[in-house]
């Protein structure tokens, strides 16, 4: 009977702080097991019907009748698919920004500012900013990651960054403490030196030699003291050791070819353990990356697509402004095909994620993955590429026994339209999203007719293509033909409909060429806008408007 | 919504970058402006592998060489502009009044369209120099205009010998001493940052050779900038100085005796028609304008017939631009000293070749029309001393780079994404001589 009791009273406890807090917070032990799931163990891997067990925050079996512990939390997986939780490997998660800028005073000699307003921190540990309770922890999460490469906000070079669990019920959210050194071509601010990208650069030759000599008398001092001057001990200048000796890698921030090319350049003098972060299109820089065996981190902050103007047939065309669109156009997809040709060239990348706002990320994957970058490399290069990376391979990146227990479970496969994220566990700990059901709109209710006649338009650059798609739903079937000005018919294929978004796809021939063109649009009312993806082309805007039915 | 043209996916995949390799072809039948070896009718020039390979008549080519006929027309070498702020992205270090570590080579722009704007007018090479902010400024970076790449390194003429940027008078003196009250304020505190600089560094040099000849046990502390001013005083770094006075022109030319400099180019030295025998006797250089004047107070005793009295005194004188759009047009530039002076032709062509090549060192491989030399090439419409002659095309290393005939309307070679889509391909904005870009936008305006 006592044992009874003693057994009520902790399950009152228990209920009363699950009504006080955060239902995941009352979980007494870091056990879990998924029932029933689809695994994914890694990028590539075909799903598998199976169990998970995590043990304090481990995987400690995979497979059929496992085996869980008795004060495990259950998830009924069926109808779930397991995959590891995405690896960030360069961001500023969990590092806010500094809210208030002190006016910094007045440096006495510009030439000479030292090293902090110089921007040069090296000795700087990213925990001195770290707070793990920032909102980008949870934003980051939601999206599916477990783990991040935080890295210090600052100058030319910023300091030494972690890599840590995206969890806030933890007293230390650290795996790797001070993995890697930082930098950039970052001026220092105010008119002080280095106050351009030569100052910066020559500075880094004057710091790396610095450093080097500097090494060399410590050690002679530390065999001998006698006689000889005593070393300078500087903490910014010592700092740099770990990675001049090659056990600390350098994360250098380079957006644009020209940027990529001049750090390459800059480091055949250096030679630091390079990786190149936050690259966001260096197509005339690959064959460099390639062969100088670098790593890169590629920027998941993308440049929308250009916004489509209303086509105005009273004016005549303006072919200079259009020329012009059109070359824009151009940069744009060299942006967007960056991932897909790094891809091809075979460099050994995954994502940074330091400029990207965190409700852009789905959309940007989504792009990358429309250039025909594979869901495999996507995949990858979310978990195993970024672990490998970041050197924690033994540890996450893949569903594998002894491994975290960072997973997420979906509702569908992965890349799948409208799957969601419903639970992100990190290191055992199940963090559920819940799916935000959109109210019937009046948007939803009025679109529900799809089917007539619609009149399209495509921007493609330098000119317009328009034609005319007819649609017919039935019981959310869509079937539908569009026709060319020039009277050509193809059948849609594929066509998928949800409320207020239409996908579909069509063959058409370019020149003799058949090409498969990918319709995707928002439909509100009478009106249609998104975007048609042309082959190997790219996306072009596209706009609809319904013609009018014939009365009845 | 089929009719897409094919052209429209040449067009997207043609952006992949051509290599900048090295170029044959023959110009047929042109009138030669050799520079060094007269002028030469009727005469044909063949490029093979990027160099000159052969002057003569009805040279032929082997078969699959492109041929260009010149007949009517006049070939001449490359202009080489000796003072330019072109295709680099920093020209002013403008925080310490010595940054001779600094270097515009490390951030040379090959997305500047003004190098395409600068083929154009014919010129295939330039200085890109630091700016005049400093007593000793960066070091500068010759660059030949391979336009079209997106890879700096590919503009950098990889032997040309190194050069610095040193300043006079008024803006090192704004702005260090007026700008954060540090030497120089004055013209007197000018020369004592030479002397400083050089006296360090010459005792840099010497506590690095005792060290490496082991006669102390402990390194001196690294500074690449006592490196660099250090190299000047080994000749291994050409001075190229900003500098209006006489006085000041002398000053220099003393503090270089006094320290054994010998390889010393003076730029714009509008004063220099005054001291002119004695630049000659110590045979520095001088890089002019043809007429450009009267934009600071120190600036305005100045002639157009400078260049003139230079090169007439023995002075090895060239016209340069220190302008995106001056660059366009160095001929009539160098025209100007014919009506200012009465240079002869071949005197007046020299400026922008021969003499701005030597300049930088280079006229062992460009700055005229020899065998062996870069197949740097313009071809005028008319005499290039002509107000009527307009440039035709421009070859650098035997690739055509400017061709009027085939001039696209956009030459831009990178567009960014997310850049407002412009009413009309926008001009930079010259208020001011470029020596201080980036230094009055911050220090005098307020910025």
């Amino acid at each position: 009977m006592q044992r009874i009791s003693i057994i009520l009273v902790l399950l009152i406890i228990a209920t009363l702080n699950a009504a006080a807090q955060d239902p995941s917070d009352y979980r007494l032990s870091k056990n879990l097991v998924i029932k029933n799931v689809q695994i994914i163990s890694k990028a590539g891997a075909s799903p598998i019907l199976g169990d998970i067990v995590i043990e304090n925050g481990i995987i400690t079996e995979i497979g059929l009748s496992t085996k869980a512990p008795n004060d495990a939390e259950i998830i009924q997986g069926d109808s779930l698919f397991a995959y590891p939780s995405f690896i960030d490997a360069y961001s500023h998660t969990a590092v806010p920004k500094h809210e208030k800028k002190e006016d910094l005073p007045k440096v006495k000699n510009p030439g000479q500012p030292g090293y902090e307003r110089a921007g040069i921190t090296p000795n700087r540990l990213v925990e001195e900013q770290l707070d793990i309770t920032d909102k980008s922890v949870e934003e980051m999460r939601k999206l599916g990651f477990g783990i991040s490469h935080c890295v210090p906000r600052g100058g030319m070079i910023s300091g030494q960054g972690s890599i840590i669990l995206l969890t806030d019920k933890n007293q230390s959210p650290f795996i790797k403490k001070n993995i890697s050194m930082n930098g950039s071509m970052k001026s220092a601010r105010g008119r002080i030196y280095p106050s351009t990208v030569i100052g910066v650069m020559a500075k880094y030759r004057d710091l790396v030699t610095q450093a080097r000599n500097s090494q060399t008398h410590e050690n002679k001092y530390e065999s001998n003291p006698v006689g000889l001057t005593r070393p300078n001990y500087d903490r910014e200048i010592q700092a740099l050791y770990p990675t001049l000796a090659g056990k600390q890698k350098y994360f250098m921030q380079g957006e644009e070819a020209k940027d990529i090319h001049r750090i390459i350049e800059l480091n055949n003098s250096l030679k630091l353990p390079l990786v190149i972060a936050e690259l966001k299109e260096a197509n005339s820089a690959l064959e460099k990356i390639k062969s100088n065996n670098l790593t890169v981190l590629v920027s998941l902050d993308l440049p929308d697509t250009i916004k489509m103007e209303k086509v105005d047939s009273t004016k005549a065309p303006d072919p200079k402004r259009e020329a012009l669109i059109k070359r824009k156009q151009e940069s744009i997809s060299n942006y967007h095909n960056n991932t897909k040709a790094i891809i091809e060239k075979g460099i050994p990348f995954a994502f940074s994620f330091l400029n990207v706002k965190a409700k852009d990320i789905p959309k940007n994957l989504e792009m990358i993955r429309k250039t025909g970058a594979s869901d495999e490399a996507v995949l990858s290069a979310l978990t195993t590429d970024a672990a490998k990376i970041l050197g924690i391979s033994n540890v996450a990146g893949s569903l594998e026994k002894g491994k975290f227990g960072n997973i997420i479970l979906t509702t569908g496969l992965l890349f799948e339209e409208d799957r969601h994220i419903a639970y992100n566990i990190v290191e055992g700990i199940a963090y559920k999203n819940e799916k935000k059901t959109k109210k019937p709109t009046k948007e939803n209710s009025e679109a529900g007719s799809l089917s007539g006649s619609w009149v399209l338009v495509a921007s493609l650059g330098d000119n317009d293509q328009s034609g005319t798609l007819v649609l017919n739903e039935i019981d959310g079937n869509i079937s539908g033909t569009i026709t060319s000005t020039e009277g050509i018919d193809s059948d849609i294929n594929d066509a998928s409909w949800n409320g207020n978004r239409l996908s579909f796809n069509f063959d058409s021939e370019v020149d003799q060429t058949e090409v498969n063109m990918q319709v995707d649009v928002r439909v509100s009312f009478d009106s249609m806008i998104g975007t048609i993806t042309i082959g190997p082309l790219g996306s072009f805007p596209l706009e609809g408007s319904k013609s009018p039915s014939p009365k009845k | 919504m089929k009719k897409i043209l094919l052209s429209h996916i040449f067009l997207l995949f043609a952006i992949a970058l051509i290599a900048q390799d090295r170029g044959n072809v023959l110009i047929k039948g042109g009138t030669v402006l050799t520079i060094t070896k007269g002028v030469r009718e009727n005469t044909d020039v063949l490029i093979e592998d990027g160099k000159i390979s052969k002057i003569g008549q009805d040279l032929k080519a082997k078969s699959g060489i492109q041929t260009i006929d010149a007949k009517g027309k006049f070939v001449m070498p490359g202009i080489i502009d000796a003072h330019s702020h072109i295709g680099i992205d920093a020209v002013n270090e403008a925080t310490s009044p010595v940054t001779a570590e600094v270097w515009v080579g490390d951030a040379i722009d090959p997305y500047d369209v003004s190098l395409y704007r600068a083929l154009a007018g014919g010129v295939t090479i330039s200085h890109a120099m630091h700016g005049s902010a400093n007593a000793i400024g960066g070091q500068c970076e010759t660059i030949k205009h391979r336009y079209g790449t997106e890879d700096p390194e590919i503009l950098r003429m990889k032997d040309a010998p190194r050069t610095i940027k040193f300043a006079l008078g008024e803006n090192p003196i704004r702005v260090h001493g007026e700008g954060n009250r540090i030497t120089p304020n004055t013209r007197m505190g000018v020369e004592q940052v030479f002397r400083n600089a050089f006296s360090e560094a010459r005792a840099y040099r010497q506590s690095w050779n005792d060290y490496n000849a082991g006669k102390i046990a402990v390194a001196p502390t690294y500074s690449l900038r006592m490196e660099t001013v250090a190299d000047i005083l080994d000749g291994k770094i050409i001075i190229h100085c900003h500098s209006y006075r006489a006085d000041e022109i002398l000053m220099l030319m003393d503090v270089c005796k006094d320290f054994g400099v010998s390889k010393l180019v003076f730029q714009h030295v509008n004063e220099g028609f005054k001291v002119a025998p004695e630049l000659a006797d110590f045979g520095a250089g001088a890089s002019v304008f043809s007429d450009w004047w009267a934009y600071k107070f120190e600036v305005y005793y100045s002639t157009a017939y400078n260049a003139a009295i230079l090169t007439k005194n023995g002075v090895l004188t060239s016209i340069n631009s220190d302008s995106g759009e001056l660059i366009r047009h160095l001929y009539h530039e160098a025209a100007k000293s014919q009506k200012y002076g009465d240079l002869t032709d071949n005197e007046a062509l020299k400026l922008i070749t021969i003499n701005p090549a030597k300049q930088l060192g280079i006229d062992d491989k460009v700055g005229s029309i020899e065998e062996g030399k870069d197949g740097d090439i313009v071809i005028f419409d008319k005499h290039p001393l002509s107000i009527y002659a307009i440039a035709q095309k421009t070859l650098v290393d035997g690739i055509v780079e400017f061709d009027i005939e085939n001039d696209a309307e956009d030459m831009r070679v990178y567009i960014n994404p997310e850049a407002e889509i412009p009413a009309y391909i926008q001009e930079e904005k010259h208020d001011h001589d470029r020596c201080m870009q980036g230094v009055y936008e911050s220090v005098f305006e307020g910025h």
